[in-house]
């Protein structure tokens, strides 16, 4: 037998004996050691579990971690800390209660010379982007709301739809594919629509009558962030796991996931120049979903083989400079939308928190750039990048090249899953066969292949968890923290429907919100129309009736005189009189003018209520631009 | 967009108003009931030989209405049970017309 044999057979015998790593045969395995998994790995904890998370890197946290050079904290893509979700938070504040900042929330964009504020203010859009092409943009917004593309399939006919071409092209289309690196003919529309949060009327019109208790996510003004970024949290999570009984081992690449047909047995992991097999009841995993089903040993089916190796990934590298300057801008981050430079993002460090920089006198910035692995930019020796970097952050305006003092390079592959126009077919086949498998769940963004927020991805290995611990169902492939996806769950609306559970806890409802069906029965009548002519049949019969029922009244009282002052009417109404015929030509009169007025008030309150409906509208609309960008 | 941002939309597009007699009337009535009462008493208390010598017209309506404070009692009774009625009748024949129109709301 070779050492190699004989290692791995005192490993296995290491773990089947549960010495040393907490994971006797029939224990928990959690590969990756990002949210979602460590999520997970900590939610097995507190069910008296003692998981084994295997991470591939040499840190947690994943694609949210957080790197360290000579004392400078680098948050890889920039992660608020903000959910609707009570669970997520719940399990934050558990976590690193006193390590939190509240952060003031700035950001804008960066496009044609120009930096666009936040929110979206219209005099600064103006003049940013100049009145005639301002008149264009709204004018074509006008054509498109009313002449639509009738089916939306790709992202550029969802964004014409809801803010015309002329905007697209000028502000989303150029940033859209520089971070995609496809085009946005190519990106499938539901991945906007899944990102991003669509106009709500209801909002809109409820904010007619209330102060909103529920903030839109894009629009908070300050979020919480670990003192030392994300990774600050993850490390506390290890630790807390690690305290349980769990155990959290770095450098260990799955390289190998060994089946019985629907069950997972063991995994094979490398770790420094050593294999060991790790057998395992249960197995949540949150490497990408491509590389699991390649690992898969026996091999799964040609056709999910085939349709593994058809899904795409966007990858990115941040740039970190450090910079010898106190103070540069103090947005938390740029979107950098002008296609006169390569990067995507810049994220001030020293904005997200003071200590992520060791020397108050400097500052850190994080220049991104979305690339695919192998590329020209991800290739890039790591000197030519800083250079790079340096060379357009003093283009764009916000430093100057001789204010760089260092750099270094950090690359985060398969940081976001792409929605092209084949995705869907593919993921389905993947989804189909990963849902056969009897004891492994896949968690995260990366294990579910969607473009998950870190909260999101979190509750995925929450729900995990529950669901190989004690068979609660949940649906993880439509998993999002928003109110929206809890409402359509409620509703049975959800994919697989005997899968789904509601999970009560997720809820960002307030005790005395009103039933939705209550609410919408409610606000309609605010805002529909009166019919005019109803309106006006009937004050002009309830104006006409009561002239003439006065009249009549003042006739039968008689007297010498009767009516001096009613039959001044007479100077609106020719013939009028306080007789009886003068009734008959009241009950006409009175008829007609109450027409008129009932008719026109009704008239006029339509094109006000249309005009208001469409500012409330506007208002929406403005707010979702932001969305889109944010989420883009 | 969310299901009841669908149905809000829908009920916004495709149906008109239906006006909720009940209520509309009694507000009226407690507007108009108000509105007499108040203007009376403006009346009263501002005084001289001849006080709401205009408003007393209403007396022709109101039968013991008068431009005293138990005139503005029984006058503030009689202007909301009139403005109640004619508030109601009109709201329930806007409905019946509309409904008519656009069929049963």
């Amino acid at each position: 037998m070779d050492n190699r044999s004989q290692r791995m057979e005192s490993s296995v015998a290491a773990h089947a004996n549960g010495n040393g790593n907490g994971n006797a045969a029939g224990g928990f395995v959690v590969i990756g050691g990002g949210p979602a998994g460590l999520t997970a790995a900590y939610e097995l904890t507190r069910h008296k579990q003692k998981p084994i998370v295997l991470e591939k890197g040499r840190m947690v946290g994943g694609i949210a971690r957080t790197e360290n050079y000579k004392g400078y904290y680098f948050d890889m893509g920039g992660h608020r800390f903000f959910t609707k979700s009570e669970e997520v938070n719940q399990m934050w504040q558990e976590v690193l209660l006193h390590e939190f900042l509240k952060r003031p929330r700035l950001s804008r964009i960066f496009y044609n010379g120009k930096f666009f504020a936040y929110p979206l203010k219209p005099i600064n859009a103006l003049l940013g982007l100049g009145i005639v092409e301002s008149v264009l943009i709204i004018l074509s917004y006008v054509k498109w709301q009313l002449f639509p593309y009738k089916v939306e399939e790709t992202f550029e006919q969802w964004v014409t739809n809801r803010f015309g071409r002329r905007l697209f092209q000028t502000f989303f289309k150029t940033y859209t594919e520089k971070v995609w690196g496809i085009p946005c003919t190519e990106l499938k529309a539901e991945w906007a629509a899944q990102r991003i949060k669509d106009l709500s009327l209801k909002s809109a019109v409820l904010s007619m009558f209330f102060k909103p208790k529920n903030t839109i996510k894009t629009l908070i003004e300050q979020f919480d962030y670990p003192r030392r970024g994300p990774g600050m949290m993850w490390q506390a999570v290890r630790s807390q796991v690690e305290e349980r009984g769990g155990r959290v081992r770095m450098d260990s690449d799955v390289t190998a996931i060994r089946r019985d047909g629907c069950r997972i047995r063991s995994v094979v992991v490398g770790c420094n120049g050593h294999s060991e097999e790790i057998p395992g009841s249960n197995f949540i995993t949150s490497m990408p979903l491509t590389e699991f089903i390649k690992k898969l040993d026996p091999p799964a089916p040609p056709q999910v083989l085939e349709a593994a190796g058809k899904l795409k990934y966007r990858d990115f590298l941040t740039v970190c400079l450090i910079i010898n300057k106190k103070e540069l801008f103090p947005d938390n981050w740029i979107y950098i939308h002008d296609p006169s430079v390569k990067v995507g993002r810049i994220q001030n460090f020293k904005n997200w928190s003071p200590d992520m920089v060791p020397d108050a006198s400097k500052t850190s910035l994080g220049l991104e750039y979305f690339c695919n692995e192998g590329d020209d930019v991800w290739t890039m020796s790591d000197k030519d990048l800083v250079q790079l970097a340096a060379r357009e952050i003093d283009r764009i305006g916000l430093a100057r090249y001789e204010d760089v003092e260092d750099g270094c390079v950090f690359r985060v592959p398969k940081s976001y899953p792409v929605y092209d126009s084949d995705y869907k077919k593919y993921l389905q086949v993947l989804r189909d066969f990963v849902d056969s498998l009897e004891n492994c769940r896949t968690v995260g963004r990366n294990g579910l292949h969607r473009y998950n927020n870190q909260d999101h991805s979190m509750l995925t290995g929450m729900y995990a968890v529950r669901d190989l611990l004690h068979g609660e169902k949940y649906d993880l492939w439509s998993v999002n923290a928003d109110k929206e996806y809890h409402e359509e769950v409620k509703a049975g609306q959800a994919p697989v429907a005997d899968k789904v559970k509601a999970p009560a806890e997720v809820s960002e409802a307030s005790p005395d919100e009103l039933p939705e069906d209550v609410l919408v029965a409610g606000l309609a009548p605010v805002l529909q129309k009166i019919d005019r002519l109803a309106m006006g049949v009937s004050a002009g019969v309830v104006c006409g009736l009561a002239l003439m029922l006065a009249t009549l009244m003042l006739f039968l009282k008689g007297g010498p005189n009767p009516g001096t002052h009613l039959v001044l009417l007479q100077q609106y109404f020719p013939g009028y009189r306080v007789t009886l015929g003068g009734a008959a030509l009241g009950l006409l009169y009175g008829g007609v003018s109450g027409f008129l007025f009932g008719w026109t008030f009704a008239l006029l309150r339509n094109i006000v209520m249309f005009t208001y409906v469409g500012l409330l509208r506007g208002r929406a609309r403005l707010e979702s631009i932001w969305d889109l960008v944010e989420h883009v | 967009m969310a299901k009841s941002d669908k149905d809000l939309q829908q009920l916004i597009e495709s149906r008109v108003l239906r006006m909720n007699a009940g209520v509309l009337a009694i507000v009226a009535g407690l507007l108009a009931g108000a509105a007499l009462f108040v203007l009376t008493i403006i009346l009263v208390v501002k005084g001289g030989p001849n006080p709401g010598a205009h408003l007393i017209l209403l007396s022709n309506f109101m039968p013991g209405y008068a431009v005293t404070f138990w005139g503005a009692v029984i006058g503030s009774i009689e202007a909301m049970v009139y403005a109640w009625v004619v508030v109601y009748a009109g709201a329930r024949l806007y409905n019946w017309v509309a409904d008519q129109r656009h069929g049963r709301g």
